[in-house]
C-alpha cells in the first residue's frame, strides 16, 4: 500500500492509490528506480517533494497523469507566481539565466526563431 | 564542495545505457553522438546561431540578447520539432558535451512531460534546475560510455595521466575526464582545482580553491570528508608545496608528486599529491601508502584547518 502524508501530492490523488499495490510491488514495477525504502520515506513525509522521475514512474505504475503530479508535488506552479514563464512545446535546455532574463515576448520570439529555423533547413532540403 | 548531487543518478545511468543500446555504440568509441541522436527519434542537429546577414531583422535583438555572456544559450532541444539546436562557435569538447546533454533531454522521459506546459502552469525554477543537472550527468555518462571509461581506469595505477591519456579516445577534454575519473573511482581519490592567478593576500601569494571543480571519490569522502573541507579557500604558496610546483608547472602533468599532510575526520592523514595544469591546475591527492618504500618527495606540511 502506498499513501504520501504531507506533500502536496497525498490526500487527493494518492488517497485512491492505497491497496491497490504494496510497496514491494512498486518497487518492482519500477525495475528499483523507486525503492521500497523511498517510498516509504514518501508515505512518512520526510520526502515532500519527490524528484519528477520519481512522480514520472509513479504515474506510470499508477496510471496517473504525469503533469498533475508535477503539479501536487509543486514543480509546475502557477504563471502569476513566478516571473519566468516557459510558452507549451517550449525548448528544453536553456539556462535558466537566460530564460530569466526573457520576458514572455523574447521567450515567444524565440519559439518563432526555432520554428524558422526549422523551415529554413525543410526549404533547404 | 562535491560534484554535484544528482539523486536520481541510476535513471540518468539507465537511460544512457539504453541509449547507447538502441544506437548499437555501447563499445564504439568515441560516442557516435549522430548515431545515438538518430536512435532517439532526433533530426541531425542545426546551428542555432545564423551568419550575421541570414538573420531576419526580427530576430536580431533576440539573438544579441541570448547570446551574450555570461547567460549565453549554448544549446537547446526544440521538443516540437526534435532538433537540437548547437552554437555553431563552441569548442569541439564543448559541443559534444552541449550535444550530450540536449540529447538527455530527449532520452530521459520525465523530462518532456516536465517541459510540456499549459498556458496557466510553469516550471518551477528548482524542478527546472534539478532537469538541467540530470541532463548534464547524462551527458557525462554518455560521453564516457557509462562504466566503460570507469573500468578502464580503475585497471589502471593511480595518476592524473591516466584520464588524460584517455580523454583522447573518448573525446572529451581532459578536465572533464579528469573530473569524471576521480568520481567514479573505486579507490578513495580527490581532486583540488586551483586558480592559475596568485592572489596575494598580504605579502602571502596564494591560489584560489574552485569549489565547484573540486570533486572526491565516494570511497574518499566516506574515510576523510570532502576535499574542499581539507582546505581554506586560498592555499598560501609559502605553506602547500603542491601549489608551488603547480605554478612552476606552466603546463602538463608534473612527474614529481609531494607529500602533504592534512586534518581529516580520520586524523592526520599524509596524501600523496600530483599536479597537472590545463586551463586550471589539478590536484590529485591520494592517501600514502603505509609500505611506501621510494618516498617520492621531500617536504611534509602539516596544515591543520
Amino acid at each position: 500500500m502506498f499513501q504520501m502524508s504531507s506533500s502536496r501530492i497525498d490526500q487527493v490523488t494518492m488517497r485512491s492509490l492505497a491497496g491497490r499495490l504494496t510497496l514491494r510491488d512498486v518497487e518492482a514495477a519500477t525495475e528499483k528506480s523507486v525503492s521500497n525504502g523511498y517510498l516509504s520515506q514518501i508515505e512518512s513525509g520526510s520526502v515532500e517533494r519527490p524528484s519528477p522521475s520519481v512522480l514520472f514512474h509513479l504515474s506510470n505504475v499508477y496510471n496517473i497523469d504525469y503533469a498533475d503530479l508535477l503539479t501536487r508535488a509543486g514543480h509546475r506552479i502557477p504563471k502569476s507566481a513566478n516571473e519566468i514563464s516557459v510558452a507549451p512545446q517550449m525548448v528544453a535546455g536553456v539556462p535558466l539565466r537566460a530564460l530569466q532574463e526573457l520576458d514572455e515576448q523574447d521567450q515567444e520570439l524565440l519559439r518563432d526563431y526555432l520554428e524558422f529555423l526549422r523551415s529554413r533547413k525543410k526549404n533547404r532540403s | 564542495m562535491s560534484a554535484l548531487v544528482v539523486p536520481s543518478l541510476g535513471d540518468v545511468r539507465k537511460c544512457a545505457r539504453g541509449a547507447l543500446s538502441l544506437a548499437g555504440a555501447a563499445d564504439t568509441l568515441p560516442v557516435p553522438l549522430a548515431d545515438v541522436e538518430a536512435a532517439i527519434g532526433l533530426h541531425p542537429a542545426e546551428d542555432l546561431y545564423l551568419a550575421g546577414d541570414d538573420v531576419p531583422p526580427r530576430y536580431a535583438a533576440l539573438l544579441r540578447k541570448i547570446r551574450s555572456a555570461p547567460s549565453r544559450v549554448l544549446g537547446a532541444l526544440g521538443f516540437g520539432h526534435d532538433v537540437i539546436y548547437l552554437d555553431p562557435e563552441l569548442s569541439h569538447h564543448r559541443r559534444r558535451f552541449t550535444h550530450g546533454h540536449e540529447l538527455g533531454h530527449k532520452a530521459m522521459p520525465w523530462h518532456q512531460g516536465a517541459y510540456y506546459l499549459d498556458d496557466d502552469a510553469t516550471l518551477d525554477p528548482r524542478a527546472r534546475a534539478e532537469l538541467e543537472r540530470e541532463a548534464n550527468a547524462f551527458a557525462a555518462e554518455l560521453l564516457f560510455g557509462v562504466d566503460r571509461f570507469t573500468e578502464m581506469t580503475d585497471s589502471r595505477g593511480v595518476s592524473l595521466a591516466v584520464p588524460l591519456e584517455l580523454s583522447t579516445r573518448f573525446a572529451t577534454s581532459g578536465h572533464a575526464a579528469m573530473r569524471h575519473y576521480v568520481a567514479h573511482a573505486s579507490r578513495p581519490i580527490a581532486l583540488l582545482a586551483l586558480g592559475k592567478i596568485k592572489k596575494y593576500r598580504g605579502a602571502q601569494p596564494s591560489l584560489t580553491v574552485f569549489d565547484t571543480q573540486c570533486v572526491e571519490s565516494d570511497s574518499f569522502r566516506d574515510r576523510y570528508g570532502q576535499v574542499t573541507d581539507l582546505f581554506p579557500d586560498h592555499l598560501a604558496l609559502a605553506d602547500y608545496r603542491f601549489a608551488v610546483r603547480a605554478v612552476e608547472l606552466s603546463t602538463g602533468l608534473d612527474e614529481v608528486q609531494t607529500e602533504v599532510a592534512l586534518d581529516t575526520k580520520r586524523g592526520t592523514v599524509t596524501f600523496l599529491a600530483e599536479c597537472a595544469t590545463l586551463r586550471l591546475h589539478f590536484v590529485l591527492l591520494r592517501p600514502r601508502p603505509r609500505l611506501a618504500l621510494h618516498r617520492p618527495h621531500v617536504q611534509v606540511v602539516h596544515r591543520p584547518r
